[in-house]
């Protein structure tokens, strides 16, 4: 039926003709291209999509075209632009609420809603009027600083805000900020081609199968249907792996997760390519599916792969210090238990998207939401048997990472598409697809035996792990590599004996999510801690203290510790909100709501192990006089976009405005490995300012030369060069000069970090640096819903100097929400968790308080003494609300997430509680 | 995720919307808000050839208080606006507690209150996408003859979760049901089958248009209090509506408990709420005819929660919603 619907959009009367019934949003963003409209889940739980519509907000991905027939549409592009913001699009980038930038068009559109109808909104009331928008980077704090704002600028009540003195220390907000708040950002699902077509992925919809046929005719002949590519199509060698090659781009024979890819479906439009999917015809024959570590290492379960189900370890299987007997002998009290954690989902709010094209020179070019540009090039090259200068990978805007789109797969799909049919060819996976398809956190079983002396200190700790790694290695052998180096906490223990297992399972790959292994591991050594310390009577935070490693003590590894030790610091910086904290408990008031205390600390290593860390970083002179940076470090809202700068801004002594940064793209920007372990400041940063270091110098001595002036005395200023003669040199000059002679400028920083880890011994400096802190958490436990309520969370970390506080906030608040998900709500069980419903993130309603304190021990190795801290924000939460629960009200839960039914059975005598790990408990009886 | 393909009437009265039902009933899916529908149709639970949106007629989101004293609640009225409504909130606030725990406020925009008493069931294998139903034989609400979720279970154990249909049943409200045969004013409780294949007893040519509830006697309280994993977005693991009359001794007159997100459809603990009458209620009595509820509603585990702790929280949250009802009742907050 063929009809037209008429609306005012953005202050334009427009007409659609429309036969589809499209969603309001598929007609803004594909006949308006009005990007900034956001699809995060597709069922109304996100709040990425709104726009309002007649002054009310709605979600578009839930509106009928025809519902808008004669109304007013605004979106966020109608509000403001990047040149004219609206206040509250400004707000947002001041205040530090864009990170990755997905959630907030519809935050900001929320927040224009909510103070047209309430000017000057208490923050409980931006809660409730924002709770239903969800965020996973911010940790929301700053949003609703950022609303607060939004009411002042837009009565006038905020004076021009002052510039930010200095360049190191200073709260620089994110160049791309505006970009991100008025709609404009492309990420990967953003980007357009003439001529586009759409890929659909073909899954398997069973745990464990074999694949007995693959019929794509029916799907071939249908219209629209381009080409439709089965493993066999793979020109190269079909199977990728960040560290081992092992995970086919597309199953052949046998399918070992559900949701792994057997077929791509290459189409007109995304609709075409979706029905083609389904008339692929797959003959499947079921296998056991093995759902648990503990169903895999049963003596005769099926073989998921032909070497077993323990995965291959690098490195020794056990990790020894000292003599562990002796030191349980020593033991005045041991204390012995065993903990469990879940399979989590990374859920960054954009589902995975990207385009695969060949470039005008027939290079296979692909531009998606990544972390790493340099491991997708190293798969592609494989998979389709080209050589690296064949392949170039380009990050788009990324909407959220936290380890999950490290994974090559989307990548590798892309450029397969791209390369089979030579045409552009976008992939845009819905919410349940990115769940289906995307890595996982990996669950773990850990048995923990620790010893302490009479006098506090500890005397061994004995660990056994058991994790499950899923249907392919993915990160898997590294993950179970690097946390075990971390598992005796950041503290002094003479005797140690570390061993654990890792296990092939039917689920989705277990690989890098935020502190890559290392959460599972705090929530049970700092469980441990507080027990200890209860046995001994000992207050925890004494008990501490006590055994905080120190200058000149050695860690598990045998790497002695010098300097950039912050542990101590922030365990002082922490003991007086502990205290006050304390007596906050002493006046809790209902009967039903138990109030508790409880803390943890954390250490973290930065940086890759087993292998050189390195980065590398270009600084240029460009013909137009700027200095500009090259880094292939990809952001995905972290702010190394202002980070690095002002890094590289500080060297030079100039401005920020005036330092230019290129990120992100391999035929531009020198390798930068990954963005991961926290390691981008520091390493990258150490080369950016190597790079300016270098460019410095070519500066001086080329100056020094065309002014015929000593080197000695020469100061770079902004936008020239100034010899104490009074004599300038702009750069423009310079380089037109330099142009002449045939001369470029170009600073090149490269730095490698020495990891030392050696693989049969187990021993050596895995880390360059290490990062600590000290998280204290108040919370409430409903004693008869068993619901856990935190009311306020001190953070404070040692983060070597603070390059920009504003960014490390963010960091750190964003850590908190989703350390507080980790052990409180969210458990991916794979056929069960769908859609972002059935997975619960924090919302702005259950963020407490959080007072961030920045302990700034600063490293000698670091750039200008910073270091990292995007995953320690998260790692000492979980155990620091256990520790708390268990202070609230005598019950300890030993299971990650701690829901409200598990605390609640905890709470009742008579039942208890009985832990599984994994659980996957689909069907009960009558 | 995109719509299947369907066509979109838009009547502007309610006649030509039923005249449209009686010629294509069974093709037409009925369209209030869409928050629902139109996620269930992105997964293809639903693929009707029309959509009859019936936001176009006028008058059917109107909110008043009719000459009884009670209230009469357009279909169409979105969630916000009943929640926002001030009669509303000043004398029925069980149903603006209600309608505000829905969703998020975006959603509430839209969602509505008609939509909301209609809600169709939820289970973790049945809400999702259709090539994944596939790999298992088809359940009893796809047609098939066997339950994914309680094995060997005879019929179709999905999940209720709707907010407000609690509150509106233990309020006595009627529906007001339109058809080509005329229309029919039914008590709301009627309409609710049980079974999870079907909520309602309504064919496709029937359309709701109005809900009435009657005018709270004096002396009496309600209240709504639900349990959910997060405040916002979440549907109800357990949702409990309570109502208390009191007599001219202040002995309790009339109770009802009714949940939500329990079973599927609406379900009232009569005889729990039946142990409070004639007696003179206090925290204890509350607290005992609360703990009574599990044992006369049969449960099963389905979406995030099992059978033992859903039994742990449905007195927990009843005893809370007959505390405020019981409140609200007396006009003074409870002691102790």
């Amino acid at each position: 039926m063929d009809s037209s619907v008429s609306f005012n959009l953005n202050g334009m009367e427009v007409q659609v003709k429309e036969r589809m019934n499209r969603r309001l949003l598929d007609v803004l963003r594909d006949d308006f291209n009005l990007i900034g409209v956001k699809e995060g889940c597709s069922e109304g739980v996100c709040g990425a999509c709104s726009v309002i519509v007649n002054g009310a907000l709605v979600q578009s991905c839930l509106t009928p075209l025809k519902r808008v027939q004669g109304g007013k549409v605004l979106t966020v592009e109608g509000l403001g632009s990047p040149e004219a913001p609206h206040p509250i699009q400004e707000a947002f980038v001041q205040a530090g609420a864009v990170q990755c930038g997905f959630c907030t068009p519809g935050m900001v559109l929320g927040t224009r809603v909510l103070l047209a109808g309430n000017p000057n909104p208490s923050r409980g009331e931006v809660v409730a009027a924002l709770k239903g928008h969800l965020c996973r980077c911010t940790g929301y704090v700053k949003i609703i600083d950022a609303v607060l704002l939004a009411a002042r600028l837009l009565q006038g009540k905020e004076g021009e805000k002052p510039s930010p003195k200095g360049i190191i220390g200073a709260s620089f907000p994110r160049p791309e900020g505006l970009l991100k708040a008025s709609g404009r950002a492309r990420y990967g699902a953003d980007i357009r081609f003439p001529g586009q077509l759409v890929a659909k992925v073909v899954r398997s919809p069973h745990h464990h199968a074999r694949l007995l046929s693959l019929d794509c005719s029916e799907a071939v002949n249908l219209e629209g249907v381009v080409k439709v590519i089965t493993g066999q199509d793979v020109p190269g060698v079909n199977s990728f792996g960040l560290v081992v090659k092992d995970q086919p781009v597309l199953a052949e024979g046998r399918v070992r997760w559900r949701g792994e890819p057997v077929a791509l479906v290459v189409a007109k439009d995304q609709a075409t390519a979706t029905k083609a999917a389904a008339l692929v015809k797959v003959e499947y024959q079921p296998l056991p599916a093995l759902l648990t570590a503990e169903e895999a290492i049963e003596e005769g379960a099926a073989k998921i792969h032909d070497e077993g189900n323990f995965m291959p370890l690098i490195g020794p299987a056990r990790l020894v210090k000292g003599d562990i007997e002796r030191g349980f002998e020593e033991s005045y009290v041991v204390v012995e238990n065993t903990y469990f954690t879940s399979r989590n989902e990374h859920a960054y709010l954009e589902p995975e998207a990207g385009f695969g094209f060949l470039d005008e020179d027939g290079r296979v070019t692909v531009r998606l939401g990544t972390q790493s540009i340099y491991d997708d090039r190293e798969d592609i090259c494989r998979v389709l048997g080209l050589a690296s200068d064949q392949v170039r990978v380009i990050q788009a805007t990324t909407g959220g990472a936290f380890g999950g789109k490290y994974d090559p797969h989307l990548g590798c799909l892309l450029a397969l598409a791209a390369y089979q049919v030579k045409k552009p060819v976008k992939i845009q996976y819905d919410r349940r697809e990115s769940f289906l398809a995307s890595v996982k956190r990996h669950p773990f079983r850990i048995y923990y035996k620790s010893g302490a002396g009479k006098d506090g200190r500890l005397k061994a700790i004995q660990v056994d792990y058991l994790a499950d790694t899923g249907a392919y290695r993915a990160c898997g052998p590294v993950v179970v590599r690097v946390a075990p180096l971390q598992a005796t906490g950041p503290y002094d223990c003479p005797h140690v004996l570390i061993s654990g297992k890792a296990v092939y399972t039917n689920n989705p790959p277990s690989s890098a999510m935020r502190g890559f292994g290392t959460p599972q591991f705090h929530f049970a050594f700092e469980s441990q801690m507080d027990l200890l310390a209860d046995k001994l009577g000992i207050d925890p935070l004494e008990f501490r203290q006590i055994n905080a490693l120190d200058v000149g003590q050695e860690t598990v590894t045998g790497q002695v510790l010098t300097a950039g030790l912050g542990l101590k610091p922030t365990l002082a910086a922490a003991a007086s909100h502990y205290r006050q904290l304390l007596s906050w408990k002493k006046q809790g008031g209902q009967v039903a709501l138990k109030r508790g205390v409880g803390l943890a600390c954390t250490w973290f290593g930065t940086g890759k192990i087993g292998r050189k860390d390195t980065s590398e970083a270009w600084a240029d002179l460009t013909r137009q006089g700027v200095i500009c940076f090259y880094s292939g470090a990809a952001d995905c809202g972290q702010g190394q976009t202002s980070a690095l700068r002002q890094i590289a801004a500080a060297e030079l002594g100039l401005p920020f405005s005036s330092v230019g940064l290129v990120q992100a793209d391999t035929a531009l920007t020198p390798n930068a490995q990954s963005t991961v372990s926290s390691r981008i400041l520091y390493t990258s940063g150490k080369a950016i300012r190597h790079a300016a270091q270098e460019l410095k110098s070519l500066l001086v001595k080329h100056a020094a030369r065309i002014m015929e002036e000593s080197e000695t005395g020469l100061q770079i200023e902004d936008g020239f060069i100034q010899a104490p003669s009074g004599r300038r040199l702009t750069f423009i000059e310079l380089a037109s000069i330099l142009n002449e002679e045939g001369i470029s400028l170009r600073g090149v920083g490269k730095y490698s970090s020495t990891s030392t880890l050696d693989t049969k011994t187990g021993k050596g400096a895995p880390y360059p640096t290490w990062c600590w802190g000290t998280h204290v958490v108040a919370l409430e436990v409903n004693t008869q819903t068993g619901q856990v309520r935190l009311e306020r969370v001190v953070a404070v970390h040692d983060v070597g100097k603070a390059i920009n506080p504003m960014n490390i906030e963010g960091q750190i608040e964003g850590g908190i929400a989703m350390g507080l998900g980790f052990a409180l709500k969210e458990r991916f069980v794979a056929g069960q968790t769908r859609k972002l419903s059935d997975y619960h993130l924090p919302t702005m309603d259950d963020m407490p308080e959080i007072i961030s304190i920045l302990v700034e021990e600063e490293e000698p190795s670091g750039p200008f003494g910073a270091k990292g801290v995007g995953e320690p924000s998260l790692l000492p939460l979980a155990p620091a609300i256990a520790n708390a629960i268990e202070d609230a009200c005598g019950i300890r839960p030993r299971e990650l997430p701690a829901t409200a039914e598990i605390i609640r059975s905890l709470l009742s005598e008579t039942t208890g509680h009985k832990y599984t790990s994994g659980a996957f408990c689909e069907s009960t009886e009558v | 995720m995109s719509l299947p393909k369907f066509e979109l009437v838009q009547p502007k009265t309610l006649t030509e919307a039923i005249s449209f039902l009686k010629e294509k009933g069974s093709e037409t899916q009925l369209m209030a808000g869409g928050t629902d529908l139109l996620v269930r149709m992105k997964q293809r639970l639903e693929r009707p050839s029309y959509l009859l949106d019936l936001k176009n007629i006028p008058g059917l989101d109107s909110i008043a208080e009719n000459e009884a004293g009670g209230l009469t609640i357009g279909a169409l009225a979105s969630l916000n606006s009943v929640a926002h409504f001030p009669v509303i909130r000043q004398r029925f606030p069980a149903l603006a507690d209600a309608t505000h725990h829905v969703a998020a406020s975006q959603l509430r925009n839209r969602a509505t209150i008609g939509g909301n008493v209609c809600l169709e069931s939820r289970c973790w294998y049945y809400n999702q996408a259709y090539t994944w139903r596939l790999s298992r034989p088809f359940c009893f609400k796809m047609g098939g003859d066997c339950c994914h979720v309680v094995k060997r279970g005879e019929e179709c154990y999905s999940l209720f979760c709707a907010d407000t249909p609690p509150v509106l049943v233990a309020l006595g409200a009627r529906v007001k049901v339109n058809s080509s045969d005329g229309e029919q004013l039914l008590p709301l409780k009627e309409i609710y089958t049980g079974d999870g294949k079907e909520i309602t007893t309504l064919s496709r040519a029937q359309v709701i248009s109005e809900i009435e509830i009657p005018r709270p006697p004096a002396k009496s309280g309600m209240a709504y209090v639900r349990f959910a994993v997060r405040s916002a977005l979440d549907f109800p693991m357990v949702g409990a509506a309570a109502y208390l009359k009191l007599g001219e001794d202040d002995l309790c007159e009339e109770a009802k408990i009714v949940f939500t997100g329990v079973v599927s459809g609406p379900a009232e603990a009569g005889q729990s709420a039946a142990s409070m009458v004639g007696h003179e209620l206090s925290l204890a009595t509350i607290a005992d005819a609360a703990g009574e509820v599990v044992k006369e509603i049969k449960l099963f585990a389905n979406i995030g929660c099992t059978v033992g702790y859903r039994r742990k929280l449905m007195p927990t949250v009843a005893a809370q919603a007959l505390s405020l009802a019981w409140e609200r009742a007396r006009g003074e907050p409870t002691k102790g």
